[in-house]
């Protein structure tokens, strides 16, 4: 038997680091399967939400008419929904009517049509090279505008971790006309609000991040993480929220691109922009793949933001997880063959009560 | 238990600075992760100080120990050579003695 040349010394430092390495293994594993494997149940309370503004209306329907209409009793919005053909709770103040059907839903690979949601998909790409994916929507109520969570979905779940799935599959199930994947607010355990569709799905404070808060009267709101104390939340709170999402940076402040960012990285982008009350939009840049898209940092996203008229603009996750879809196929090209699962995405369908009656 | 203790508790605040080191590099890259302000990283990094200080103490203790005993040592060696040089001083002075008696008998 051939005899080792290394000295006692050696062998005794070898076999120690050897020891520590798989004692730090077992212990960064333990730490990621409790960090982000294992997570409790979720307790989603509903919050106090308005009284709802639905009514049916023509798309011609006047400024005044429209607001009108949002004041009607629930008693009158129950009986006006029976039937609805266009609802119509004034957010776009009677505008734009010629983004809209008569009724008829019109969908091509370029734009979605109805009564009630218009969706005009853009593609834009620059030589850099960059390629980015612009969702222009209209809608004439906020249950057009609606968070997925992956939670909610458990039954349709293949996988091992019950809080998240691929976002295809919940643009799918959701039967969104486009989705784009959301704040990731699982991944996270502190420092955040997640409230979807008026349910708090998680309350963490102070906050750690910048928050985008969408109301119930169609208008959106960014607030740094810094700046954000429990009064403010509170206030937030008291105007209720519709959905409050956490990730950030907030990408305009007062309108305008700041000077600088925390990151100055290209990476594939996901993001969300505010024109007015029942117009926004969604964009994804995708990142990452050479000769196609290499992503944007930042100050580029946000100026592409500040370019289409947006007053307001927020950053969602993104890297791996960052893709859109539209009808029930991707839109963005993700990176990968099968991007990374998400808790939630952002996606515009047909209102409550259209749905309702079908 | 003790000798336990003080030879686990080294390789415990390796395995767990390690584990900072990496949450803080991942940090860098990725904040969102929150690898540096969640609850469960808080308890590493007490885990982290409490084991470094357990450690510190017992590195001190057995300074102190090598200190006392170095001092036990020295003390020991002093009081052995003045025991050498009492007696080489009275063997000398024997002789001193003896010498004078032989010459005076001379």
């Amino acid at each position: 038997m051939k005899r080792s040349k290394l000295s006692y010394p050696a062998k005794r430092l070898i076999k120690t680091i050897l020891w520590d390495m798989l004692a730090l293994g077992i212990c960064i594993n333990t730490f990621a399967y409790f960090h982000h494997v294992r997570k409790s149940d979720p307790t989603p309370t509903t919050l106090s939400t308005p009284t709802p503004a639905v009514a049916t209306a023509t798309p011609d329907t006047s400024a005044a008419e429209s607001s009108d209409q949002a004041d009607t009793n629930a008693g009158d919005a129950a009986e006006a929904t029976e039937e609805p053909v266009v609802v119509d709770t004034g957010l776009l103040n009677g505008n734009y009517a010629e983004m809209f059907t008569d009724g008829d839903v019109e969908q091509t690979d370029d734009y979605y049509r109805s009564a009630n949601v218009s969706v005009t998909m853009t593609k834009v790409e620059l030589d850099t090279p960059v390629t980015y994916y612009i969702a222009d929507i209209y809608i004439k109520d906020l249950s057009s505008f609606k968070t997925a969570v992956a939670y909610e979905y458990q039954e349709y779940n293949d996988g091992l971790r019950k809080n998240v799935m691929p976002t295809l599959q919940l643009a799918q199930l959701t039967n969104s006309i486009v989705a784009i994947s959301g704040d990731n607010y699982t991944f996270r355990k502190e420092g955040l609000i997640a409230v979807r569709n008026g349910v708090e799905w998680y309350k963490s404070t102070p906050l750690s991040d910048d928050i985008c808060v969408l109301y119930y009267d169609g208008t959106m709101e960014t607030y740094a993480a810094k700046s954000t104390y429990s009064t403010q939340i509170a206030e937030i709170y008291e105007r209720q929220p519709y959905q409050i999402w956490t990730f950030g940076p907030q990408l305009l402040i007062d309108g305008e691109v700041p000077e600088s960012f925390s990151s100055t990285r290209a990476n594939p982008l996901s993001g969300i922009g505010y024109f007015e009350p029942g117009h926004y939009c969604f964009i994804l840049v995708d990142g990452r793949q050479k000769g196609y898209s290499l992503g944007l940092n930042y100050t580029q996203f946000a100026t592409i933001f500040k370019d289409l008229g947006c007053t307001v603009a927020y950053n969602l996750d993104g890297g791996d997880t960052a893709v859109m879809t539209y009808g029930d196929e991707w839109r963005s090209q993700p990176q990968d063959d099968s991007p990374r699962d998400t808790s939630d995405i952002l996606y515009i369908c047909e209102p409550d009560s259209v749905t309702d009656g079908q | 238990m003790k000798r336990f203790i003080q030879r686990v508790m080294p390789h415990a605040v390796i395995v767990l600075s390690l584990m900072t080191l990496t949450f803080f590099s991942i940090d860098r890259v990725n904040p969102i992760m929150a690898f540096m302000t969640s609850e469960l990283s808080k308890w590493v990094f007490a885990l982290l100080a409490a084991t470094g200080l357990l450690t510190a103490i017992f590195l001190i203790g057995m300074q102190w120990r090598e200190d006392d005993r170095r001092a036990r040592r020295d003390s020991r060696r002093k009081a052995e050579a003045n025991e050498a040089l009492e007696e080489a001083s009275k063997a000398l002075e024997q002789a001193t003695r003896a010498l004078e008696k032989a010459k005076e008998q001379d």
